[in-house]
């Protein structure tokens, strides 16, 4: 069994999924643990629980301090790497010390996007990323009347949704002509749009935020279209990035996106590795290299990442975009490829129950399915999603379901 | 290491015995939510078109425990002692991650902002107890983990079978389970090929190539060297069904009525596979092989297999058994009996699954396995000095057809032809049935 020194930078789900890699191959190798936050690893999914009061601060670790323990892992908190010597294997930390190691992976996540706009400091515009941001708003929230959301997505319908015991108005201002625009596609967009107007939400698409002011109240927000909308607060929904840290050696680590990594994690330097939302990796539906920002893809890419550091090997089976989440009263889910493409060959199967507020589609390419929406009733989802995942070839059922595109459930059941 | 445990005990669905009957539902709600509430247990039923029976849909407690390696909040995780998944509800917050990447799609969720996890009963499961039709089966997985975990592996990897070789992995579990303290005789096939003979093999223990006429005497004859040197050694001959039932039958008729001490194992793939798949004495009825092709007048071999097993059966042998690699449970459990025979001759069966003779793709083959059981095709069973008993009492026996449709060497079976067989099955099974009665 091999002794390397592994190094990690970042603690979140891809670096806790690394450690358990690890160890799945290799009990013997020191690990050693650099992250600038001083807590546990948590995960950002429950930045938005924390807002809603479904979570509270001390169960949002990830794993107790016994796992650290378990998994003999040295820690390093309040710790910043300032640079990376990739033909040393040397990481300098900022008090003037260095570490060698034999493995590094990088797994330092995502940050959220910012406005394009300049704004002065001390306003009340706030991102949602870690516990910070989401206690910063959490204490301010019940003052909060009316609400301007940038960018109309999952993380802002999420906010909105716990934020709806303070606020009766919200404003979603969104670039692109639908919301959920990187979910959902147009029908199913407009469905869920008619659902939050019915509860008080109010929606301006299309339009860029050019500038943003003070006022007594808070916030006064100006579009490129000149309309002005008065807030108390804005919040910033529009994303997140690959959050590369400076120290990666640029030209020699390849960069696109994110840190391009190959289906085993590792990046163009053999001893670097890249997992979760920080890499650009294999996609599973369209084979391309690409940057797929969810949690799920980075546990499993923690995961590979791990096993092959520890000395094992393992190969990534692709991200995969999904998503399944209930906001202002509706559930609904997305998984893979579901957008618009014109001029991409495929084939769609879709219903609407209008009355029972039910849309279903199912989008296929050849004979694989390789993206579903379903909103108003979930109940096919893990069917489907391990169908798209497993990359079944399903040419009978897929005649079935272009028939009956109701009974997904059913027709799928049988290929798990 | 908690999330590294392995599982020790797991519910194993046949969802062909499925009626749909919901009574497993009834039990989980009652027992979990204290009410008939069959939309709230912890298993759905997924019904599907006429004449398809129903998917029992649940968390198998599969290796992979994806749930537990995405969940946000650690509310999912494994108890040490068990391999089992533990919920814990009150962490969960219903972000539904575990949902889209369970691979059984086994965790219910209710609308009501609750998401249903199979907590195994604590160990013994209502659904189990309550399946009327044995859909629901307990599956403990303790003995095979043992074999794994604390014993050699003593063939190298990499062994030259074809992939999905099931009878490489009898040769491999058979002499794991048997230790190093073991000699184990070839004969020309298949499995001198895989396992390689002289000073050429994968094996770490000595591997004697026999001829195919003489691998049970050959080996009688080993045994009695070791114990004339005062040396307690298990020497088993692993063979062919040709090896066994057509070229070296009077070899091991000889061998067995002698009562040399050998462990005589016949691989059974119902051809000679290793030089091009032709027929031979095991080779069953109205199937394909290369000497007996298909065209105008042929139809596959004309003549019934041999039945080889109740051949042995008659010589009286203190132990013998017939094994399926499908069921590695009751594999090793006849193998640890073989073991303790210090006299006469012991001879197992063992169906191995030929992915190139029997054409089907190689994942199939643990499947095809367990068929040829459920169908009656190929009974589980042992006999201690003759007396017959059934290892694997199948209640409601498959029809043949759902054995032979996985297969290409059964693709041409007529509907009558496939009646015949199962004529010729059933008569067998009745016979076995009549032998294992008390006198």
């Amino acid at each position: 069994m091999r002794r390397d020194h592994i190094l990690f930078i970042g603690n979140s789900g891809a670096a806790i999924n690394a450690i358990k890699g690890i160890r799945h191959v290799n009990a013997e190798c020191p690990i050693t643990l650099l992250s600038q936050e001083p807590h546990t690893a948590y995960s950002p999914v429950l930045t938005t629980y924390l807002i809603a009061g479904k979570m509270t601060r001390n169960r949002m670790a990830l794993v107790d301090e016994a796992f650290y323990h378990d998994y003999q892992i040295e820690r390093r908190y309040n710790q910043r790497a300032i640079s990376v010597s990739a033909t040393d294997r040397k990481v300098f930390l900022e008090d003037g010390t260095a570490i060698d190691y034999d493995k590094l992976l990088i797994a330092t996540g995502a940050i959220p996007n910012l406005l394009d706009c300049d704004f002065p400091i001390g306003l009340p515009v706030f991102t949602v990323r870690t516990i910070e941001d989401a206690e910063k708003i959490q204490s301010r929230a019940s003052n909060w009347r009316k609400v301007v959301f940038a960018g109309a997505g999952l993380v802002s319908f999420q906010i909105a949704n716990a934020l709806r015991k303070y606020s009766d108005r919200m404003v979603f201002i969104d670039i692109a002509d639908q919301i959920l625009s990187k979910n959902l596609d147009t029908q199913a967009s407009r469905l869920v749009q008619r659902q939050i107007e019915a509860e008080g939400g109010t929606f301006l698409l299309g339009r860029n935020i050019i500038h943003v002011e003070e006022s007594q109240e808070g916030v006064v927000v100006h579009t490129d279209q000149g309309e002005t909308i008065t807030g108390n607060a804005l919040l910033v929904g529009t994303g997140v990035h690959p959050n590369i840290p400076e120290i990666v050696p640029k030209g020699i680590v390849k960069v696109n996106r994110g840190i391009l990594t190959d289906r085993r994690m590792r990046t163009s330097v053999e001893s670097i590795f890249a997992a979760g939302d920080v890499c650009e990796t294999f996609d599973l539906i369209s084979g391309d290299y690409r940057v797929v920002s969810n949690w799920p893809n980075a546990c499993f890419q923690g995961q590979v990442a791990g096993q092959n550091m520890g000395g094992g090997e393992a190969f990534f089976e692709g991200s995969l975009a999904m998503n399944a989440t209930s906001v202002f009263g509706l559930s609904f889910a997305s998984i893979g490829e579901v957008r618009d493409h014109p001029g991409k060959e495929r084939e769609i199967a879709s219903y609407l129950d209008e009355p029972r507020g039910i849309y279903k589609k199912w989008v296929f390419q050849g004979d694989r399915m390789i993206g579903a929406i379903m909103l108003g009733d979930i109940g096919e989802n893990a069917l489907v999603a391990e169908v798209i995942r497993r990359r079944i070839r399903i040419s009978q059922e897929k005649k079935a379901l272009m028939a009956y595109p109701s009974k997904a459930a059913s027709l799928l059941c049988g290929l798990l | 290491m908690r999330d590294m445990t392995t599982v020790r005990r797991k519910i194993v669905v046949d969802r062909d015995r499925c009626t749909g009957c919901g009574l497993c539902q009834i039990e989980c709600s009652l027992l979990h939510e204290g009410g008939f509430q069959p939309a709230a247990a912890r298993i759905r039923i997924q019904p599907r078109k006429e004449g398809k029976s129903p998917v029992p849909l649940l968390c198998l407690q599969c290796e992979s425990q994806q749930c537990v390696f995405v969940c946000p909040t650690g509310a999912r995780w494994k108890r040490v002692e068990t391999g089992q998944v533990v919920f814990q509800e009150d962490k969960c917050v219903h972000c539904k991650m575990c949902l889209l990447t369970c691979p059984n799609a086994g965790i219910i969720d209710l609308q009501e902002e609750r998401l249903l996890f199979c907590d195994f009963c604590g160990g013994e499961p209502a659904c189990v107890e309550a399946c009327p039709k044995g859909a629901l089966s307990l599956r403990d997985l303790r003995p095979i983990q043992k074999v794994r975990l604390e014993t050699e592996n003593l063939l190298s990897p990499g062994l030259g079978s074809c992939p999905g070789c099931t009878a490489e992995w009898a040769v491999r579990f058979t002499v794991q389970v048997l230790g190093a303290n073991t000699v184990v005789g070839v004969p020309p096939g298949c499995m001198a090929g895989i396992v390689g003979f002289g000073t050429n093999t994968g094996a770490k223990i000595p591997v004697v190539f026999t001829l195919l006429t003489n691998a049970a005497s050959m080996m009688a004859g080993v045994k009695h060297h070791f114990l004339k040197r005062g040396r307690d050694v298990h020497v088993v001959a692993f063979a062919g069904d040709g090896g066994t039932a057509d070229i070296g039958l009077q070899a091991l008729s000889a061998a067995a009525e002698r009562g040399d001490n050998i462990i005589y194992i016949c691989y059974d793939n119902e051809a000679y596979m290793n030089t091009g798949i032709q027929r031979s004495g095991t080779t069953p009825l109205g199937c394909w092989t290369a000497t007996t092709p298909l065209g105008k007048t042929g139809r596959g071999k004309k003549q019934m297999s041999k039945d080889i097993s109740l051949i042995m059966l008659m010589h009286g042998l203190p132990y013998m058994a017939t094994a399926c690699p499908s069921y590695p449970e009751d594999y090793l459990a006849k193998l640890e009996k073989a073991k303790q025979v210090r006299e006469g001759l012991v001879y197992i069966h063992i169906l191995t699954p030929c992915q190139t003779g029997w054409q089907f793709s190689p994942e199939k083959a643990t499947e095809i396995g367990r068929l040829a059981v459920e169908t009656n095709y190929f009974p589980l069973w042992e006999a201690i000095d003759g007396n017959l008993r059934f290892t694997k009492k199948i209640e409601f026996p498959k029809p043949i057809e759902a054995f032979t449709r996985m297969m290409g060497r059964y693709k041409h079976l007529t509907r009558q032809e496939i009646s015949t067989l199962q004529k010729v099955i059933d008569t067998r099974y009745q016979k076995l049935v009549k032998l294992s009665r008390p006198q």
